[in-house]
């Protein structure tokens, strides 16, 4: 049986791109802790998919997803990259998504703009957006979706009487 | 007052009880007056919020072995006392009694061993309760018992809507139902009156959706016959109202009372396609006339899966939109096999199907498991668990809120599993018994007979570790275990002799 943290997490990347250009489409990488797992061109200018799978790494505080915008030239492209939806393991992070920061690599001229914004999906800079999950991952995403369902009054399950029953029953030659 | 209906411990607090608001509204429409007194809800309601103080007074009624500290003790006496000066302030000329389960008998039975020198009117009770082995039971101990020591007048088998004007008038010789295991099956259920919710509405239950919502009987009976179920056996036809008249009772009660949300007590509520569609269109033009949002009301109850040809996409879009939400389902196993015998009627694609689509609707719901179905194999069980594994994203979204695992496999008087055991190799343990029909926790599977007692128990134990691990909400887990825990101490220091 498979512990948690060893059940591998399929990421589905919905996103939009500008339209082919001279200088090609726009590149993207993705890094799941520190690793490149997915490097492509966003072939598309409608909504398209990018999908890997990773296991996260249970001794890690904090598990980072990131989306990185690469390879513009500032003076001549007009390239940009957007995440619409992500998914992991078929559940659509919805409200999540805005729960993350992006970090732009500014033009020169730009000395007015912000390079940190917080929940903004749309890459028109080179730069990375940023999605932090605490281990598990899946439950840290439960806890953050929110949609659980109030226990009834004293229809609780515990791990306390659960250890105590299973001691019970596995003892009992 | 003719009539006071009164329910008692231990039932759940989700919403007020159908029963004695349902026979108060046909009582009425008779002509005789009825009030409906929730003592079940007066006993919790305080202490609902003292986890350990409202389970040691929940096990009491339900789990024999249970120790009560002075504090429990001094509430059940002070709740019987309580009960019994209402009852003789209202001083009804009947007196109703709803044994819900069997975990309504003790209440019941020591309410009435107080009250019974001290009122003079009549008393029936009437419920699933009356029998500890299930309700198709031929033979109810409960009602029976308390009939030959003279606690009761009447006990009523069956459908109560009859039975009960029958005893109002004093019409009780020979009448199919009352004292005695006879019963007949309503045809017509829309010539039911709507119950009355007057006397419960303003109570604050613990309802889970943080609004009032009530409950509505739209079908008696399953269009199923699951091996281990005993409603076929004790509804034999399944009986439904229309769509139409379903609606209509909700409109009726969100006009009476401002509520929008209903939960159907129904074995199942997607019996007939028909009627589930008419439901669900007839809300919607409800909706559109009066310039309301779709999902004004929301409604759920126990729903059963089906193939994408028997029930297509549309029907879950149309009820999504009309407010269906809060699904019960009786998966009882994620192995195909296992389903197969117990002739639930659908296979994992059927189930892959049906929770994607309760997903893309929106449609949140709960699953019912037994662990410990006498066909399953240690390779069942593990399919089980994988199937539990792959699912888990459902619970994280929330599309699957919860999941029951009960304890484990209890075999009920009337099911197939019973009639059908001594042809299906079942028989006692720990102690055999020639030809027997097995009933109870304490069977075991000649043709697999690893899955004893104890195999069963240890893996009802490791489902719930795994739900937790994966993050599944596993409900009154704490409750199930310790009286399976008990359920066995009894079996294995007792044999079926004793």
């Amino acid at each position: 049986m498979k512990k948690l943290w060893e059940i591998p997490l399929t990421i589905k990347i919905n996103y939009s791109s500008s339209e082919f250009q001279e200088f090609g489409w726009p590149l993207v990488r993705v890094l799941f802790n520190d690793k490149v797992v997915a490097n492509f061109e966003a072939e598309s200018d409608v909504d398209a998919n990018i999908e890997f799978t990773v296991v996260q790494d249970i001794n890690l505080k904090t598990n980072k997803l990131i989306v990185e915008h690469y390879g513009k030239n500032y003076y001549k492209d007009m390239k940009f990259f957007q995440v619409n939806k992500i998914y992991v393991n078929n559940i659509d992070l919805d409200k999540i998504l805005w729960d993350s920061v992006q970090h732009r690599l500014l033009a020169p001229w730009e000395d007015n703009v912000e390079s940190e914004v917080k929940g903004n999906m749309y890459l028109g800079h080179n730069g990375y957006i940023l999605w932090e999950f605490e281990n598990p991952i899946l439950l840290d995403i439960q806890k953050r979706l929110g949609k659980t369902v109030k226990q009834i009054s004293g229809q609780d399950s515990t791990y306390k009487v659960l250890n105590e029953v299973k001691e019970y029953f596995f003892n009992i030659e | 007052m003719d009539l006071l209906l009164i329910n008692v411990p231990s039932i759940s607090l989700v919403y007020p009880p159908a029963a004695t608001s349902l026979l108060k509204g046909v009582a009425e429409k008779a002509g005789y007056t009825a009030t409906v007194r929730d003592y079940n809800l007066h006993l919790f309601s305080p202490i609902k919020d003292d986890i350990d103080l409202f389970t040691q007074v929940s096990n009491y009624f339900t789990i024999k072995s249970t120790q009560l500290n002075q504090t429990a003790q001094d509430i059940i006496e002070n709740f019987y006392d309580y009960c019994i000066q209402d009852i003789l302030d209202v001083n009804p000329s009947f007196l109703g009694i709803s044994v819900f389960t069997f975990e309504c008998q003790r209440a019941t039975e020591e309410l009435l061993i107080k009250l019974r020198p001290l009122y003079k009117g009549k008393v029936l009770i009437g419920g699933a309760g009356l029998s500890t082995t299930g309700i198709a039971a031929d033979s109810n101990d409960f009602g029976n018992k308390l009939k030959e020591a003279d606690l009761v007048d009447f006990f009523v088998r069956g459908e109560g809507e009859g039975p009960l004007l029958d005893i109002l008038r004093d019409n009780t010789e020979n009448v199919m139902g009352i004292n005695n295991d006879e019963y007949e099956q309503l045809d017509e259920l829309e010539s039911i009156p709507f119950p009355n919710y007057d006397d419960v509405i303003d109570l604050k239950y613990d309802y889970a959706v943080d609004q009032i919502q009530l409950p509505i009987t739209t079908s008696r009976g399953c269009v199923r016959k699951c091996t281990f179920c005993d409603i076929h056996a004790f509804w034999k036809k399944y009986r439904y109202r229309s769509g139409d008249n379903v609606a209509e009772e909700m409109i009726h009660h969100y006009n009476k009372y401002g509520v929008t949300n209903f939960f159907f007590t129904d074995s199942l509520i997607n019996g007939s396609k028909k009627s589930f569609e008419e439901l669900s269109n007839t809300l919607l033009k409800y909706y559109k006339e009066n310039d309301l949002p779709d999902r004004f009301f929301t409604w759920g109850g126990q729903f059963i899966v089906r193939s994408e040809e028997k029930f297509p996409p549309y029907l879950f879009e149309i009820a999504s939109k009309s407010g269906l939400n809060g699904l019960a389902m009786g998966i009882e196993s994620l192995s195909e096999n296992v389903r197969e015998h117990m002739k639930k009627g659908f296979t994992n694609k059927d189930l892959d199907y049906t929770i994607e689509q309760l997903r893309k609707n929106n449609i949140n719901c709960y699953f019912l498991i037994i662990a410990g179905y006498p066909t399953e194999t240690e390779e069942d069980f593990n399919e089980t668990l994988e199937m539990f594994t792959k699912y888990q994203g459902y619970a994280i979204d929330g599309t699957i809120f919860g999941v029951n695992l009960g304890g484990t496999l209890s075999i009920d008087s009337g099911t197939p599993l019973h009639i059908n055991s001594h042809n299906l190799d079942l028989d006692f343990e720990p102690q055999s018994v020639d030809g027997a029909q097995v009933i109870g926790l304490d069977w075991v599977n000649k043709k697999n007979p690893e899955l004893d007692l104890l195999t069963r128990c240890k893996r009802r134990v490791l489902l719930q570790e795994l739900l937790m691990d994966l993050g599944y909400t596993v409900w009154n887990g704490d409750h199930q275990l310790m009286r399976l825990k008990e359920s066995y101490e009894e079996i294995m220091g007792n044999t079926v002799n004793d």
